[in-house]
């Protein structure tokens, strides 16, 4: 891999890092600190969207100079990369899970819809009927405006993590895999759709073991207290919620149809915007 | 009619045993995810092994070189296709005891090697037992154990779990 695309990937995977502290932010502080270029953005939307401009400025160079570099260099910058991505993945992954955004049952429909469709045409009809099953039951949830027990949101979040793996099993991860990508675009996107699914895989051994807290009864007020900081009760109106859908629908069909963006980072970047846009312009204006 | 005595004796078990899966409790995350990557690590190794010999494999006469007991695996000596000699492990976990007495140093055996020059070339597999090694399982029952018991321990005490999710005062209380 030349120079650009691993930056591409490094820009990604900091971007994105970046979008999970402003999430993580938004969603448990009343009152994040402004912006001080931009006083209506938050000061971290303000970081994230200099590093973004920084970071594309230094890619179109390294695109445009595209600089010899040794093998030796290249291992070194790809090293820098994965080096502190791990130590990242394990530390918010494994010990201190504070990035990990709030989903509500919608999020997981629109979630679990993206990796519907992104299931190989060949599998198998009891694989078909696994992954059907729970996805009907997650959209009748969906449909209602009834608070979810803890102990079915945590089974609910463990479905959603399942589906993140899905994704991340079918992309087979390696964080610098280069036979899948061509464009710096695709690169970048597969940089922050990289962190964010190996982020979330890691996170699934941690919550399968708190879902152990539900078998005795003793323990199951530890998965009340811990859920509401991965679960969000408010959901956004039914009309918008099948709009957003519908819209998902049409532009992953569109794209198989016109083969404008390859298929994989096009499934990638619906799932980020997904989990961290679709409660934004509808978070406050419910009661 | 139960004695305050016994009462007293049972009292006192029952909070060394609570202390004491708590100290088990404490590692037991640990455990569970040292058990995953490690069979993460084997189910890859072992795949990869098999995509190997079915894309690259090759049978020859190898020769034992030695056992070695600790690994479970012997080190066999061949001559490869290009006419070079190569050394090789072959790993025992696949064969049944009767098969592993009869591979002993100095010993001739009809092993598939690997004939490319990758990772994981040295390994190799008995000709006569290669669908042995395809229907084995990937990973040990080691490792099962392993994740079974930290499992259990964390279905007991799932405290340490939730370190970072909840409140420490509310985390041990009784």
């Amino acid at each position: 891999m030349e120079l650009a695309p691993n930056l591409a990937v490094a820009a990604g995977i900091i971007v994105e890092i970046l979008l999970l502290w402003e999430t993580a932010d938004r969603q448990r502080d009343a009152g994040p600190a402004p912006g001080i270029l931009a006083p209506r953005l938050s000061r971290i939307q303000e970081i994230t969207l200099i590093v973004l401009i920084v970071s594309w400025i230094c890619i179109a160079l390294a695109e445009y100079v595209n600089p010899p570099l040794s093998l030796n260099t290249l291992s070194f910058i790809q090293n820098a990369i994965m080096g502190p991505s791990f130590f990242f993945l394990f530390i918010f992954g494994m010990v201190i899970p504070k990035l990990m955004p709030r989903i509500n049952e919608q999020t997981i429909v629109a979630i679990n819809l993206i990796v519907l469709i992104s299931l190989p045409a060949g599998i198998d009809w009891y694989w078909l009927a696994a992954l059907l099953l729970p996805s009907l039951g997650v959209l009748v949830i969906a449909l209602t405006n009834r608070i979810i027990h803890p102990g079915v949101k945590s089974l609910l979040y463990f479905w959603y993590l399942i589906c993140l793996f899905i994704i991340s099993y079918q992309n087979s991860y390696d964080l610098l895999a280069s036979d899948q990508w061509s464009t710096s675009l695709e690169y970048f996107i597969g940089g922050a759709s990289g962190i964010f699914l190996l982020l979330h895989s890691i996170f699934l051994v941690r919550f399968f073991l708190m879902l152990t807290a539900n078998i005795l009864p003793q323990n199951r007020y530890l998965v009340s207290l811990a859920m509401p900081q991965l679960f969000d009760d408010q959901q956004i109106p039914l009309l918008k919620f099948f709009g957003i859908l519908a819209i998902l629908a049409v532009i992953i069909v569109a794209n198989q149809l016109t083969g404008l963006v390859a298929s994989a980072s096009l499934l990638n970047l619906l799932i980020l915007l997904v989990v961290h846009f679709m409660d934004r312009p509808f978070a406050l204006d419910q009661t | 009619m139960k004695l305050p005595v016994d009462q007293g004796k049972r009292g006192i078990v029952g909070a060394i045993a609570n202390v004491f899966l708590l100290c088990l409790a404490v590692l037991a995350p640990l455990m569970f995810l040292v058990g995953i990557i490690s069979l993460i690590d084997q189910w890859g190794a072992h795949h990869r092994f098999l995509n190997n010999l079915e894309s690259y494999g090759k049978t020859v006469d190898a020769v034992v070189s030695y056992i070695d007991e600790d690994y479970n695996r012997a080190g066999v000596s061949f001559i490869d296709a290009s006419g070079t000699e190569r050394s090789g492990t072959l790993s025992l976990r696949y064969y049944t005891p009767e098969v592993i007495e009869t591979i002993r140093p100095g010993a001739t055996i009809r092993v598939i090697y690997i004939d490319r020059l990758i990772s994981e070339s040295e390994k190799t597999a008995l000709a006569d037992f290669y669908s042995e090694v395809k229907k084995a399982p990937p990973v040990l029952a080691d490792y099962w154990w392993v994740l079974g018991i930290s499992w259990l321990i964390i279905a007991i005490k799932p405290q340490f779990v939730f370190l970072g999710m909840v409140d420490y005062d509310q985390l041990i209380k009784v």
